[in-house]
């Protein structure tokens, strides 16, 4: 394929625009057509906020669940997928309506933060969003470590289903987890798991192979 | 303590009458606003003639390819950002190209996350090219171009803003394509950048191009020669103003830019104004690019079916179990290129940008390796400003559109 050129040419100079007077009029003609129709693209910040898009990635924000509670379930995802270790996360054992784990700390460190927005592609509970907010100014760096209590915002609710988190969430909303009934609720839905215990097993030699 | 000599030997010239005259030693930068970030120059003057500059880099470096070794493909990528800071999504694309090569699956790519593809790095360059004439105009006293130029580049931003969520850290595309679809109001966009755009362009041109004040400041200043150019590895508008017509889009097409119907730009003179001419005329030919990419934007799918690079639809990794835990395994481990290496190269706006990955198997670059052509490129100020005042080292910096997070990585 031959490639397309396009050649080109200094332009020459007429003798009158070789005078610097019209030159510097006409640049001066632009300039006042721009002062009549002034249309300035800036916004005078503190007192006008610019209308941010639907996907901008401001600080984060964490939905709440239909209890109202914090719906992460501190799987560390997040924390792995962040490039720049900024989320620090300690989990501690949950009993609540079938949520097994919660988050006891959950820090982002904004000294740290690019704004990528990996984390929250990486949240399988819908439990980090990318907020609208963007400011961030602190008089000291433990203000910028902001943690899970300024990111709950109990007003965004998710509508992401549940179901992996706990698959009794639906049925036992609230429920003693450790109840007989429940455990007979789960074998009752596992019913692979009951099959697959009362298959015979093979107790003389389990490392036989079928070569020796 | 070593005494730090400031003159050398052969600085020092003695007259016939006895008299002793040296050359000065003027350090321009760090700080100096018309070096495009932190450069330093070493100029060494007889009067107001520069006899040598040397170039000092380093200042903003961060260790980004050493950085890259120890995080997944994925995680790289707002690295890449932040490497050409002006076009961060030429650098992004570039990057995400680059894997996909390294993958094997440039073949699986959907159509329209390449055609949508297309229109950012169009609009990159537009972007970069806006901010590489304006501040060249600025840095030589023109400063309305300067600001007619910003207010263009701001509207660039929103439609990135739209797309990406980021202004200038745009991260966007993923290995695969786009990990959310353009949104709704996209076409319209930027129909209307495309409207208005022309209009300033136009302006800018009026200002600029037949201006005797301009013409007078960058031409015939920050000569380079084809020859010296192709040895110096110069790409990018720097090596089409010499006369060299040469750009990654035509020789190794990538992106369908086969399909695309432009020119390439070029200029035989070789100096700076000769590259202001280049960069203006691939802002239109950028136009046109776009023009054709925005009518043919097909629908359907935006990323590739790949189970095992691309992270499943987030409603199926909220319902289905076995989609959770591929979820967990792309973002624990990332996607496994073969173990191999690839080279890939794009036509960033300032040049050709190469990336160069070595995988050894596992979810990590084993190496990767940036050609950037911000550094290559200011290999020649050397020896364009040779013999020049020093005013025209302005000049020649504001004419190659260097940026430094780039030379630095
Ligand atoms: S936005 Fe990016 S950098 Fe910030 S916490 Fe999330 S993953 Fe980490
Ligand atoms: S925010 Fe999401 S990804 Fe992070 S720990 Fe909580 S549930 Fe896991």
């Amino acid at each position: 394929m031959a490639i397309k050129i396009k050649i080109l040419k200094h332009p020459e100079l007429t003798w009158f625009e070789n005078l610097y007077i019209p030159q510097i009029l006409s640049g001066l003609l632009i300039t006042i057509k721009h002062l009549l129709r002034f249309q300035p693209i800036t916004i005078q910040y503190p007192e006008e906020v610019k209308e941010l898009p639907e996907r901008y990635r401001g600080i984060h924000v964490m939905p709440a669940d239909d209890e109202g509670e914090i719906r992460c379930v501190a799987c560390k995802l997040c924390e792995v997928a962040c490039p720049t270790q900024a989320i620090s996360i300690v989990a501690e054992p949950a009993d609540d309506y079938g949520i097994e784990r919660r988050p006891k700390v959950y820090n982002i460190d904004f000294m740290r933060c690019v704004f990528c927005g990996f984390c929250v592609e990486a949240c399988p509970c819908d439990a980090l969003r990318m907020g609208m907010k963007y400011e961030l100014a602190s008089y000291n760096r433990a203000g910028l470590v902001h943690t899970k209590e300024v990111f709950f915002d109990p007003n965004v609710k998710s509508d992401a289903p549940r179901d992996n988190a706990n698959y009794l969430y639906e049925m036992g909303k609230g429920e003693n987890l450790d109840s007989a009934d429940e455990i007979e609720k789960v074998k009752e839905l596992t019913g692979a798991y009951i099959e697959s215990e009362s298959q015979p097993q093979d107790t003389e030699n389990p490392f036989k192979s079928a070569g020796s | 303590m070593e005494r730090v000599e400031f003159v050398s030997e052969e600085q020092v010239v003695i007259n016939e009458d006895g008299t002793r005259t040296e050359t000065m030693m003027l350090n321009m930068g760090p700080q100096h606003p018309a070096t495009h970030g932190v450069l330093r120059i070493v100029l060494h003057l007889d009067g107001e003639m520069v006899v040598k500059a040397v170039p000092h880099i380093g200042y903003l470096h961060r260790g980004i390819e050493k950085l890259c070794e120890h995080i997944t493909y994925q995680q790289c990528l707002p690295y890449t950002d932040r490497m050409d800071y002006i076009a961060s999504i030429c650098n992004n694309i570039g990057y995400i190209l680059a894997c996909e090569k390294l993958l094997g699956i440039e073949d699986e790519i959907p159509e329209r996350a390449k055609v949508a593809e297309v229109i950012l790095f169009e609009l990159g360059r537009i972007e970069s090219h806006l901010v590489g004439i304006g501040t060249n105009a600025l840095d030589l006293g023109a400063m309305s171009a300067f600001l007619y130029c910003f207010k263009e580049r701001e509207r660039i931003y929103d439609i990135l803003e739209t797309v990406c969520g980021a202004r200038l850290t745009t991260s966007y595309p993923r290995v695969g394509g786009l990990p959310l679809d353009l949104p709704e109001n996209f076409e319209e966009v930027v129909r209307n950048f495309l409207k208005i755009f022309p209009k300033t362009l136009h302006e800018v041109e009026s200002l600029l191009t037949r201006n005797k004040i301009w013409i007078e400041r960058t031409k015939g200043v920050a000569v380079i020669s084809a020859e010296d150019a192709v040895n110096l590895g110069l790409t990018g508008p720097a090596l089409r103003g010499s006369g060299v017509p040469y750009d990654v889009r035509k020789a190794t097409p990538y992106l369908g830019y086969e399909n695309y119907d432009f020119e390439v730009p070029v200029t035989s003179e070789g100096d700076a104004y000769s590259r202001y001419l280049c960069r203006v005329e691939e802002m239109h030919q950028s136009l046109k690019i776009i023009h054709q990419a925005l009518d043919n934007l097909p629908d359907g799918p935006f990323i590739a079916d790949l189970p095992d690079i691309v992270l499943p639809e987030k409603e199926l990794t909220y319902t289905k179990m076995e989609s959770l835990i591929r979820h967990f395994v792309i973002v624990y481990e990332g996607f496994k290129p073969p173990a191999g290496e690839i080279q890939h190269a794009v036509e960033n706006p300032k040049g050709e940008l190469s990336y160069y990955l070595i995988s050894d198997g596992s979810g990590k670059p084993y190496r990767m390796r940036v050609r950037g052509p911000s550094f290559v490129n200011m290999q020649a100020l050397s020896k364009m400003v040779e013999g020049a005042l020093v005013a025209d080292v302005i000049a020649a910096i504001g004419s190659l559109d260097i940026v430094l997070g780039e030379i630095d990585r």
